[in-house]
């Protein structure tokens, strides 16, 4: 190939990029709240690959789960809006969202469409005395705030729902929260508690332990006839759902939004989708932009409502400890201060561990002092936030004392002068993590490889550099292709 | 005898049908062995996380070939783990910590062949126990399970951390300083009940705590290569020979009892929902170590440290398959990925299952021996490509395996926040561990800790009184067995000191 026609192929290529540039030219992501499993994440997988074969463009996945969403919420705040970010946005984003400082709202995102939609449901042990509806609440009536009702989290959609109806209703009872919707469904098969707040799905397959006692709904659930709606027991309660829906950061151009709205319609209309959604059992519609978002606002002024009858603060920053870093630092330097003059006054040699004993004895002291600004206990209840974290920490201390008691002249070092070794790769390692978000994750990675086996002093280049790039090359392949793990790529590039 | 009957129909199933060709749930098999002794091996991939992944490939399955595969993937994982755990310290599952203490030691000898045979073979015996555990008792261990509440979740968390007494006889003191730091740890991020966030200085990424299995690559598989280095005189002129001699029959012979004990522990912990392999594994240890006639090899490479672990792990798999076909409950987080699998599959687990799709339930049961069969080849071939991957010199092994480890961390979750985490775990755990600190106890607390937290204050939620612990016969069961686990090593040893002074 002569110059002149590879300056051409290069300038082709340039202006066909340019020509181009109709959405979507590139990987999408769907950003997902929960580990890889969740139902969020199977309905977005789903989603991913009809809209994938409709668009003809890929749709990728990518959890960023943690922080009860806040995390996945920043992540696509924090990205450009060029729609190469939607967000899988679930009912429980109402909560965390309106209790959490972040420095964004709901109002900073363009609300694209809801797909599934299901409604809240009181569920009860078949076996138990207290089953139906009317014998929950007398029960609850007869005795006050000793109810047990559980779900997962505190603050969550499920626990809002709860407070909701005891308003509604004028009962009191207790919320007992778990980790997640399984182990709640268990403690109630297991009549550890009364009443688990959930949907109507949460029971299928488990139809002959689980009952519903009551549905949140304007009608009876066509799945459910025998079930009554909170409205014919006469509880002021008659569209209560939990949706799920996409979303993209607000300022994103409208075309991208109208195309992304009508892929969403086209999806939802998609028989394999249809089919889907009939397996997970929740409804599947279609619920367009603006009527989502009058929705997702309606709902979180409501939940803001109950998240404060339910003892939470809503925008109000609850007391924290001054200074804690500040404080943590100087107590180490402190305790590290008065170990080294009593080994010295001993006579001891060096010894680290007296050193470890200490900062142990400061991480406790602190994590003590820190907690003691910890919200009191709830009322009906005797320990509090700051209960454990204290117990842990009065047991660090006491061994740390013991460690530091017991002590007499240090044994002999494991290691003999290949600390310096050590050091250079924690330095090596060191910069590693913090040139990953520059230079991407791959080129960190064999940049540090090459520069650790040199330092371990392998002479061979011949084998660095294989070796080197065959990693890379498995790790592409296996993570970033196969498993689709997104690695960072670097802001250089 | 209609269990029989059904289960040569689970078989007859597996063997093939006008619709599915026999190679068909044979291949699953087989394949679905490979990735989840690849998922299992490699940190950072959980058995969770690889099924999710795998989840997408059975859409268009057909449902029997689905639930083979996935369940084939889940069981193997447990082996896998224990695989890296022995060969470079790097416990690719966190139940696979209890294998690593002995079996990283005797690899250390030269003699990782014996190491990784006897935890495959302990692995596919717990495997079996927990399968036959599950064909024939799974109903009515699924009704003790579910008399577990919190009082009795949170004395056996109890329970579970107070193991470390007889873990670490050397430096107790040291022992309990890590399982303290490993608990205080765990409490950062929001709290369960009141959602306040503790000691996350305002860092939202700190709102779930430190990701565990990152911090878990970094105590072991970081802390372990740097402390490697430290020791290491030539790094070049060190490469042991490493010996691929599997354990000879009359030595598993002589541990056979630890292998059932541990599988029948496995199974039993496994299948009460939310315990897991992690509290199975080191249970089954500690008892070994207890009812041991040579307690004292424990921690330098005993068979026995590694035999009862590693079957308890390969059984809880077994185990935590009860809840989730009898009472359609999630055991664990990998199991919770599998109930969501098969819904796409318009496969509902539960009681109803048995009756509705019983051919599916037998041929599932049927698919446990057939996969561990495979399981057991693949490892044995397997094990002389560990003992020669291992015997490579260190200075290519050991910075390959931070990046795997570095990877593997940003996999959990897609977050650098987390290779940070594994990065300063990677140096505290050096830094205890040169110091004689144990890095084991402050794993099996990270674990713990959070199980404890949480039933303690549902428990007193519930009822507000101390006593509930006690009253509750469960709860008032395990904490005795908790003490007991406390002081029985303790009182031992004072006793053989009381007998070496009197003698000398």
């Amino acid at each position: 190939m002569n110059k002149l026609s590879f300056k051409l192929l290069i300038i082709s290529i340039l202006l066909f990029s340019f020509a181009s540039a109709t959405y979507p030219d590139k990987p999408v992501k769907i950003i997902v709240h929960t580990k890889p499993g969740g139902a969020v994440d199977l309905m977005a997988r789903q989603f991913a690959q009809i809209a994938g074969q409709k668009s003809g463009e890929s749709f990728v996945v990518v959890n960023k789960p943690g922080g009860s969403g806040i995390l996945s919420l920043a992540n696509v705040y924090n990205e450009k809006a060029d729609g190469y970010s939607i967000l899988a946005f679930p009912a429980a984003f109402l909560a965390p969202i309106q209790t959490t400082d972040i420095g964004f709202s709901l109002e900073d995102f363009e609300y694209l469409a809801c797909l599934t939609i299901s409604p809240e449901a009181i569920i009860t042990n078949k076996h138990s005395d207290i089953k139906t509806i009317e014998q929950v609440l007398a029960h609850a009536k007869a005795n006050p705030n000793e109810q047990k009702w559980c779900g997962p989290g505190s603050g969550s959609l499920d626990h809002l729902m709860a407070v909701k109806i005891w308003d509604k209703s004028s009962i009191s009872a207790k919320w007992i929260p778990y980790g997640g919707g399984g182990p709640a469904i268990a403690s109630v098969m297991g009549k550890h508690n009364h009443v688990y707040v959930g949907n109507p799905e949460d029971i299928i397959g488990r139809e002959s332990n689980l009952k519903i006692a009551a549905i949140a709904s304007e009608e009876r659930h066509p799945d459910f006839p025998n079930t009554p709606t909170f409205k014919e027991v006469g509880i002021d309660l008659t569209t209560d759902v939990m949706w799920r829906g996409f979303a993209v950061k607000k300022g994103t151009s409208s075309d991208i939004v109208s195309y992304l709205q009508n892929l969403l319609k086209e999806v939802s209309q998609d028989s394999k989708w249809k089919a889907f959604i009939q397996t997970t059992r929740v409804q599947g519609v279609f619920i367009e932009g603006e009527s989502f978002k009058k929705m997702v606002l309606s709902d979180a002024v409501s939940a803001k409502t109950y998240l404060e009858k339910a003892g939470f603060s809503v925008g109000i920053e609850p007391p924290s400890a001054p200074m804690p870093i500040l404080i943590f630092i100087i107590t180490i330097g402190l305790v590290s201060f008065l170990i080294y003059f009593y080994l010295k006054k001993k006579g001891f040699k060096k010894s680290n561990v007296p050193y470890i004993s200490g900062v142990g004895f400061s991480i406790a002291i602190n994590f003590i002092f820190i907690s003691s600004y910890f919200p009191s206990p709830r009322a009906g209840t005797s320990v509090g936030a700051a209960t454990i974290p204290q117990v842990w920490a009065l047991f660090l201390i006491v061994v740390s004392l013991m460690i530091l008691y017991q002590f007499n002249d240090s044994p002999k070092q494991s290691g003999q002068g290949r600390v310096q070794l050590v050091l250079s790769l924690i330095g090596i390692l060191f910069i590693y993590v913090l040139i990953i978000s520059f230079i991407g994750f791959l080129p960190a990675s064999a940049l540090m490889m090459i520069a650790g086996m040199i330092l371990l002093k392998h002479e061979k280049i011949k084998t660095i550099l294989l070796t080197t790039t065959f990693v890379i090359l498995f790790m592409y392949g296996i993570f970033y292709k196969i498993l689709q793990v997104p690695l960072p790529l670097g802001t250089l590039f | 005898m209609e269990l029989f009957t059904n289960l040569l129909s689970g078989f007859s199933a597996l063997l093939g049908t006008e619709t599915i060709p026999w190679w068909h749930p044979g291949a699953a098999i087989m394949i679905g062995i490979t990735i989840g002794i690849f998922v299992g091996v490699m940190p950072g991939l959980s058995a969770s996380t690889g099924l999710a992944l795998m989840v997408p490939f059975t859409f268009g399955m057909d449902p029997l070939v689905a639930i083979v595969f996935l369940v084939s993937i889940y069981t193997s994982c447990a082996y896998g783990g224990t695989i890296t755990a022995i060969a470079i310290n790097t416990p690719g599952t966190p139940a696979a910590v209890a294998v690593a203490m002995d079996g990283y030691e005797l690899t250390q000898q030269g003699q990782p062949g014996r190491a990784l045979g006897t935890s495959l073979l302990a692995n596919v015996i717990g495997g079996i126990t927990g399968s036959i555990i599950l064909i024939f008792f799974s109903f009515p261990i699924s009704k003790i399970a579910l008399k577990f509440g919190p009082p009795a979740f949170f004395s056996l968390a109890i329970f579970g951390l107070t193991i470390v007494a007889s873990m670490e006889s050397k430096n107790r003191p040291k022992a309990f300083f890590s399982t303290a730091l490993g608990l205080l740890f765990m409490t950062v991020g929001l709290d369960i009940i009141n959602a306040h966030p503790r000691f996350t200085f305002g860092r939202t990424e700190l709102f779930d705590g430190f990701s565990f299995i990152p911090a878990l690559i970094g105590l072991f598989a970081l802390g372990e290569i740097l402390l490697n280095i430290e020791k290491d005189t030539g790094v070049k002129t060190a490469v042991k020979t490493f010996s691929s001699k599997l354990p000879k029959f009359s030595e598993i012979w002589l541990i056979r009892k630890n292998i059932f004990k541990g599988g029948a522990i496995g199974a039993l912990v496994g299948a009460v929902p939310g315990a897991g392999a992690t509290i199975a594994a080191f249970v089954a240890y500690g008892e070994a170590k207890r009812s041991s006639k040579n307690p004292e090899m424990f921690g330098k490479g005993s068979l026995e440290g590694i035999a009862a672990p590693s079957a308890a792990a390969g059984a809880s798999e077994g185990g935590a398959l009860v809840p989730l076909l009898t009472l359609g409950i999630p055991g664990s987080a990998a199991t919770a990925v599998m109930i969501g699998a098969l819904t796409l599959h318009n496969i509902t687990p539960g009681p109803e299952l048995f009756t509705r799709n019983s051919q599916l339930v037998y041929a599932l049961f049927a698919s446990l021996p057939v996969g561990i069969a495979f399981m057991l080849l693949i490892g044995y071939l397997g094990t002389k490509i560990w003992v020669k991957l291992i015997a490579a010199p260190k200075s290519i092994l050991l910075p390959v395996i931070i990046a795997v480890a570095f990877v593997g961390s940003y996999a959990v979750k897609n977050t650098m926040f987390d290779v940070y985490v594994c990065f300063g775990f990677g140096v505290l755990g050096w830094i205890l561990r040169r110091n004689g600190f144990p890095t084991a106890p402050m794993v099996l607390a990270m674990i713990l800790g959070k199980m404890a937290e949480t039933n303690f204050r549902q428990a007193l939620l519930a009822e507000d009184t101390w006593t509930i612990f006690f009253t509750n016969p469960l709860s008032l069961g395990l904490l005795l067995l908790a003490f007991l686990s406390l002081f029985i090593p303790i009182y031992k040893e004072r006793k053989l000191k009381a007998t070496k002074s009197i003698i000398n």
